[in-house]
C-alpha cells in the first residue's frame, strides 16, 4: 500500500468523487416530493425534543408517541440541526404545535438535512477506497452512493443511514490502514449515534483485542458509555416490541413463524388439541402467553445467543489471524448475523452488511456474486415495503 | 397516468434510441464504449423532454421515439421502415389520423410490385400485404401465405388468375406494369374511401344517437381484436421460415405497437382509422436471389420506398412531427434523383401524392363546411400567429411590429408560410443535390428551427423538435447540445415556473452537465476548434446573463404597467442565441457537401 505520490492523483481522485456524489446530490433532489413514512414526523419530533426540553428529559418525555430511541449522540445531532429549524420556521420546533407539521419550505429543508449529512459517507468511501484502482474504485463508489436500497431508505422512507454508515466506513478504514485505536475508537462514536451498530461489536473486540495484542486497553471501550443509565438502555432495546417488524424482514425467524404454523395446521388435522395462540408476532411480549403455537417460545435472549453462535466462526478466523484486509468482510458477515437471527429487525438493517459488502464486492467475483445476491435480495422486502405504504 | 407517459418512454423512445445509436457508431473506426454511453445520457436524459414529458405531462416521446427511429432507419438504409415510421410519428399527436389511410396507397403500390416479383420468381418469394383495412387483401394474404408450404385448388386457381394476368403485364414491360399498378391504387384506395364513408357514418350515427358508444366501441375493439390476430397469424406464418424472421418479428411488434400507442386512451376514434392503424406495412419480403431466371424486373424489385416514403411527409398536414417533413423528403428525393430515371420517378410520386390527397380527403370533402371544420381543427388559425411568450421570430419582433394590428390573419398565415418555407429552402436544396447521412440529420435540425422561429402557433414546447437532432448530433457537436439545451431550458422557464417544477428543472439541468463533464473526458473529443478568447468571454457573459434572470424572475415581482417584462427578456435572450445555433448548423450543412460525401449511386439491379 503506498501512498497516492502525485497531486494530480489525488486530484483526480477527488473530482471523480465530487463528480459522483453531486450526480447523487441532483437525483435526490428530484426526490423531495417523494413519499414521506412516519420516520419524517418522528424525526421532527426529536427536533422539537431536543431543541426545547434540557438533556436530562429526552429519554423520559411523553408528548409523543415518537419517543427518543436512538443514543444521546444522535439526540445531539437532531439538537444541531433544531438549531438550524428554529431559523428557517419556529413552528418545526415547537413541542406541541409542530406536530405532525408538513410545510413545503419543511419538508424541503428535512431532506436537505439528509442530504447535507451524506459527504459523511462519501469521506468514509474516500478513506477506504484510497489506495483502490482506478476501476475498482469508481465502481465501488457507484455501488455505495448509488445503492437504491439506501437511496430509497434515506431519501425516501426518511432516515440518516448515510452518514452512519459513512463513519462506519472510515472506522473500517482506520482498522485497514492498521489504526486500531483510531478505528475502535470511532467505532464507539457510531454506537453512540446509533446503538444496532453493536452487532458488529463482538467482532472488533476479538480482533483488536488479538491484533492490538494488549488485552486489557480494549475492554469497556465505549459500549459501557453508550449503555448508561437504564432508562436510556430500556429506550434504545424495544424489546416491548415483538419477534418482527410488521413488515417482516426477511430473517431466520420468518420461517421459524412458518414452521409453527405449518406444524399447527398439521397436527390440528392430525387431531391434537392445538390452541390458538393468543398473542401476535409483531406485538409485545404479553405475559405468559406465547405467540407460538407449537414450537418453542423465542425470547430476545435467545435472539442474542443465536446471533452470538452465529458470528462464533468469524470471531475464530479472527482470533487466529487478524488480518486488516479482513476486517470489512467479518463486520459485513457480522451484520448479516444480526439481521438474519436478531430481535426485531427492519429491513433496514439489511443497509447495515450491503454496503460493507460493496466495498468488498469489486476484488473477486466471487465476492461479486455474493454482493449480487445478497444486494437482491434484501431490495425485494423494500420495495414490498414502499409499495404498501 | 404518469405511468404510460413512462412505459411508452421506455417501450418506445428507448429502443430506438438504442437502435439509433448501433447504426450511428456501427463500423466507425473508433467505437469507444465512453462515447456511446456519453451519447445515449445525452439523448435519454435531456432535461427538456424529461421535464415537459413526465413533469407538465405530454407524450411527445412517443413522436419523438418514432422519429428518432425513422432517423436511425434512414441512417441504415431501410427507407421503407423509415417511412413507415415517421407517418407514425406524423399520426400521433394529430386529430386527423385517418391521413393514415393514404398509406393504402404506399400498401398497394408495393404490393402490386412484390406480388409480380412472385410471379416471376414462383412462389420463392414471401409476399405479406400489410394492410389489413381491405378483408379482401387479407383474404390474398392468407392464402398467399398458405400457398408457400401447401398449395391448394383454392390457392392455385387464384394463384393462376392473378399469376396470369402479373405474367401478361410482365410480358407487356414496364409501362404494363405500371398501368397495373395505378389500376390497383384506384381499386384498394376505392375500398379504403368505402371503409372510411362507412366510419363517418358510424361517428354521425353515434351523434345522432342512433348507435350507441358501446356498441361502436365493442366493435371497434373487437375489430381490432381480429386485426391484431390477423396480423399475428401473418408473423407467426413468417416465422416459419429461417433467416431473419426474428428481427421480421421485432420489427412487426414494434409497429404493432406503434399503431396501438396511438390509440391516446378515452378518446372516440373513427372506426376507419383504427383499421388504418393496422396497416402498419411491414414488409416481410425475403428475396431470393434468382436474378439469373426470368427477366428481372426493373423498378419492381426494389422498394419504391423513397418516393412514397417522401409523400407521406408532403401529405402532413400541421403536425409536430411535421417540422422534420422538409428533411425527411429533401433527403429521400435527393437519393431517388440518383438512381437510374429521375424523371419517372418524381412522375410517379406526382402522381400518387395527388391520388392519395384525393382518396384522403374525400369523405370529407363533400359537406364543404364539414371540410372547412377539419382544417380549421388541424390548424387553428383563428388562435392568432403566436400565442403567450415563445422564442419566435413573431413574438420577438411583435415587441415592435405589432404584426396582429398591420395585417390581416390571410397575409399573416401566407406570410409565415413564406418564411418557413425560405429559410428551410438552403437546407432542403443542399440534400437534393448531395443527400448524405451527416447531412441529413442537420438538414433535420435546420428544418426543425425554421419551422421553429417562423411558423404559425408555435408552442415553448416545440423547441424539443429542433432539440432532438442536436442530441442526435451530440457526439458531432457537444458544444451545441450544451448552448442549445441550456436556452431551450430557459425558454421553457416561465412555463416550469407556472407548474411547480423549479426544484427538478435545476436537478435535471444539475445532472445534464455533470454528464457534459465526465471526469477523465471523453476519449475521443471532436472540438476541433478551440475556442478564442473573444467567444469563451461572449459564451460567459450570455451565461451570467441567462443566470441572473433566472433569479431576477423568481424573486423580482415586474412592474405593474408590464406585467410580462421579465418573460419578454427571457424570450428575446433565448430568440437570439436559437438564430445563431440555426445559422450555425445552416453553415455546418452547407460546409459538409462542399468536402463532398455523397450518397453513391445506387446499382440498378
Amino acid at each position: 500500500m503506498k501512498d497516492p505520490k502525485n497531486r494530480s492523483q489525488i486530484h483526480r481522485l477527488i473530482t471523480e468523487l465530487a463528480w459522483l456524489s453531486l450526480l447523487a446530490t441532483c437525483t435526490k433532489l428530484l426526490l423531495v416530493p417523494a413519499y414521506r413514512s412516519t420516520d419524517f414526523e418522528v424525526h421532527r419530533h426529536w427536533l422539537a425534543l431536543t431543541h426545547t426540553l434540557p438533556l436530562a428529559q429526552w429519554y423520559s418525555d411523553e408528548t409523543s408517541p415518537w419517543t427518543l430511541d436512538y443514543p444521546p449522540f444522535f439526540a445531539h445531532f437532531e439538537h444541531l440541526i433544531s438549531l438550524v429549524a428554529h431559523l428557517v420556521d419556529p413552528t418545526i420546533a415547537h413541542l406541541h404545535k409542530g406536530l405532525n407539521f408538513s410545510s413545503p419550505s419543511f419538508i424541503l429543508f428535512h431532506r436537505l438535512t439528509v442530504i447535507a449529512s451524506d459527504p459523511v459517507l462519501y469521506y468514509g468511501i474516500y478513506r477506504l477506497t484510497r489506495y483502490v484502482r482506478f476501476k475498482r474504485r469508481f465502481l465501488t463508489w457507484a455501488l455505495v452512493v448509488g445503492s437504491p436500497g439506501l437511496v430509497i431508505v434515506d431519501h425516501v422512507h426518511f432516515q440518516y443511514n448515510g452518514f452512519l454508515l459513512g463513519v462506519l466506513l472510515v472506522s473500517l478504514a482506520a482498522l485497514e490502514e492498521g489504526r486500531d485505536l483510531c478505528g475502535g475508537f470511532v467505532f464507539a462514536v457510531l454506537l453512540s449515534f446509533k446503538h444496532l451498530f453493536a452487532v458488529a461489536a463482538p467482532v472488533y473486540f476479538v480482533y483488536l483485542f488479538r491484533h492490538y495484542c494488549h488485552g486489557g486497553l480494549v475492554k469497556g471501550f465505549g459500549r459501557l458509555v453508550v449503555m448508561g443509565t437504564l432508562v436510556v438502555f430500556r429506550r434504545m432495546f424495544p424489546f416491548g416490541r415483538g419477534l418482527c417488524h410488521a413488515y417482516w424482514a426477511p430473517n431466520f425467524w420468518v420461517f421459524y413463524i412458518i414452521l409453527d404454523k405449518i406444524l399447527a395446521f398439521l397436527l390440528a388435522k392430525l387431531g391434537f388439541n392445538i390452541q390458538a395462540p393468543t398473542a401476535s408476532f409483531t406485538g409485545g411480549l404479553v405475559g405468559d402467553s406465547s405467540p407460538f403455537a407449537v414450537l418453542p417460545r423465542v425470547t430476545p435472549l435467545i435472539t442474542f445467543t443465536m446471533v452470538l453462535l452465529a458470528i462464533f466462526p468469524c470471531l475464530i478466523k479472527a482470533w487466529k489471524d487478524p488480518q486488516p484486509r479482513m476486517i470489512t468482510r467479518w463486520v459485513a458477515y457480522a451484520y448479516s448475523c444480526g439481521f438474519t437471527f436478531g430481535w426485531h429487525v427492519h429491513e433496514k438493517a439489511s443497509l447495515h452488511f450491503v454496503i460493507p459488502l460493496a466495498i468488498v464486492a469489486v476484488h473477486s467475483m466471487e465476492d461479486a456474486r455474493h454482493y449480487f445476491y445478497l444486494s437482491i435480495g434484501k431490495f425485494h422486502p423494500e420495495l414490498g415495503f414502499i409499495m404498501h405504504t | 397516468m404518469r405511468w404510460t407517459v413512462l412505459s411508452s418512454d421506455a417501450l418506445l423512445f428507448f429502443p430506438a434510441v438504442l437502435w439509433f445509436i448501433i447504426v450511428y457508431y456501427w463500423g466507425r473506426k473508433r467505437w469507444l464504449q465512453g462515447n456511446v454511453a456519453w451519447h445515449i445520457a445525452m439523448i435519454l436524459l435531456n432535461p427538456c423532454l424529461i421535464l415537459i414529458d413526465h413533469g407538465h405531462f405530454q407524450y411527445n416521446c412517443i413522436s419523438l421515439g418514432l422519429t428518432v427511429g425513422a432517423v436511425a432507419a434512414i441512417l441504415s438504409d431501410r427507407e421503407l421502415v423509415a417511412s413507415v415510421l415517421f407517418c407514425l410519428a406524423l399520426n400521433h399527436k394529430q386529430s386527423l389520423r385517418s391521413l393514415f389511410s393514404a398509406k393504402e396507397g404506399f400498401v398497394v403500390l408495393t404490393n402490386g410490385t412484390k406480388l409480380r416479383a412472385k410471379e416471376q420468381f414462383g412462389d420463392v418469394v414471401d409476399v405479406k400485404f400489410g394492410t389489413a383495412h381491405d378483408p379482401g387483401n387479407f383474404i390474398v394474404l392468407m392464402i398467399g401465405a398458405s400457398r408457400t408450404y401447401t398449395p391448394t385448388l383454392p390457392a392455385k386457381m387464384v394463384l393462376r388468375c392473378d399469376g396470369g394476368l402479373g405474367r401478361w403485364i410482365a410480358a407487356e414491360g414496364r409501362c404494363g406494369m405500371w398501368c397495373w399498378d395505378v389500376a390497383q391504387v384506384v381499386l384498394r384506395c376505392g375500398v379504403g374511401a368505402m371503409v372510411q364513408w362507412g366510419s363517418r357514418w358510424l361517428v354521425e350515427a353515434v351523434a345522432s344517437g342512433r348507435a350507441s358508444r358501446q356498441w361502436v366501441a365493442v366493435s371497434q375493439n373487437s375489430l381490432m381484436i381480429v386485426l391484431a390476430s390477423s396480423r399475428w397469424t401473418q408473423i407467426t406464418v413468417d416465422c416459419g421460415k429461417k433467416s431473419k424472421s426474428g428481427l421480421y418479428l421485432t420489427r412487426n411488434c414494434f409497429h404493432a405497437f406503434g399503431g396501438s400507442t396511438m390509440n391516446e386512451n378515452a378518446k372516440f376514434d373513427i372506426l376507419g382509422t383504427e383499421c388504418g392503424k393496422w396497416s402498419t406495412n411491414t414488409k416481410l419480403v425475403k428475396r431470393e436471389k434468382r436474378t439469373e431466371t426470368g427477366p428481372k424486373l426493373r423498378w419492381g424489385q426494389r422498394s419504391v420506398g423513397p418516393e412514397l416514403g417522401s409523400l407521406y411527409k408532403l401529405i402532413a398536414c400541421r403536425t409536430m412531427s411535421a417540422y422534420f417533413a422538409p428533411a425527411f423528403f429533401s433527403h429521400l428525393l435527393g437519393k431517388c434523383l440518383r438512381r437510374r430515371n429521375p424523371l419517372l420517378e418524381v412522375a410517379k410520386l406526382g402522381l400518387v401524392v395527388l391520388g392519395t390527397f384525393a382518396v384522403v380527403w374525400w369523405p370529407y370533402i363533400h359537406p364543404v363546411d364539414g371540410f372547412l371544420e377539419v382544417v380549421s381543427r388541424l390548424a387553428p388559425f383563428e388562435r392568432g400567429i403566436y400565442e403567450d411568450y415563445v422564442a419566435n421570430f413573431w413574438c420577438t419582433t411583435s415587441v415592435l411590429i405589432k404584426w396582429k394590428r398591420l395585417l390581416t390573419m390571410r397575409s399573416l398565415k401566407l406570410l409565415s408560410l413564406a418564411a418557413t418555407v425560405s429559410t428551410c429552402l438552403p437546407s432542403m436544396v443542399q440534400q437534393l443535390r448531395a443527400p448524405s447521412k451527416q447531412g441529413f440529420l442537420y438538414a433535420l435540425l435546420n428544418s426543425a428551427f425554421s419551422f421553429y422561429l417562423f411558423s404559425f402557433q408555435v408552442h415553448e414546447k416545440s423547441i424539443l423538435l429542433p432539440l432532438l437532432p442536436a442530441s442526435l448530433l451530440a457526439f458531432e457537436e457537444p458544444f451545441l447540445i450544451q448552448w442549445l439545451t441550456h436556452y431551450a431550458l430557459f425558454s421553457m422557464f416561465p412555463l416550469l415556473c407556472r407548474d411547480n417544477l423549479i426544484l427538478p428543472y435545476i436537478a435535471l439541468y444539475g445532472i445534464f452537465i455533470l454528464l457534459c463533464h465526465v471526469p477523465g473526458g471523453r476519449l475521443d473529443t471532436r472540438e476541433t476548434h478551440s475556442f478564442t478568447s473573444l467567444r469563451s468571454f461572449l459564451s460567459a457573459f450570455l451565461l451570467l446573463c441567462s443566470f441572473s434572470l433566472h433569479i431576477i424572475y423568481l424573486t423580482v415581482r415586474p412592474p405593474k404597467k408590464y406585467p410580462y417584462l421579465f418573460d419578454a427578456f427571457i424570450m428575446l435572450l433565448c430568440f437570439t442565441q436559437f438564430v445563431l445555433v440555426a445559422i450555425y448548423a445552416n453553415r455546418k450543412q452547407w460546409m459538409l457537401s462542399m468536402n463532398s460525401i455523397v450518397v453513391d449511386k445506387e446499382k440498378h439491379l
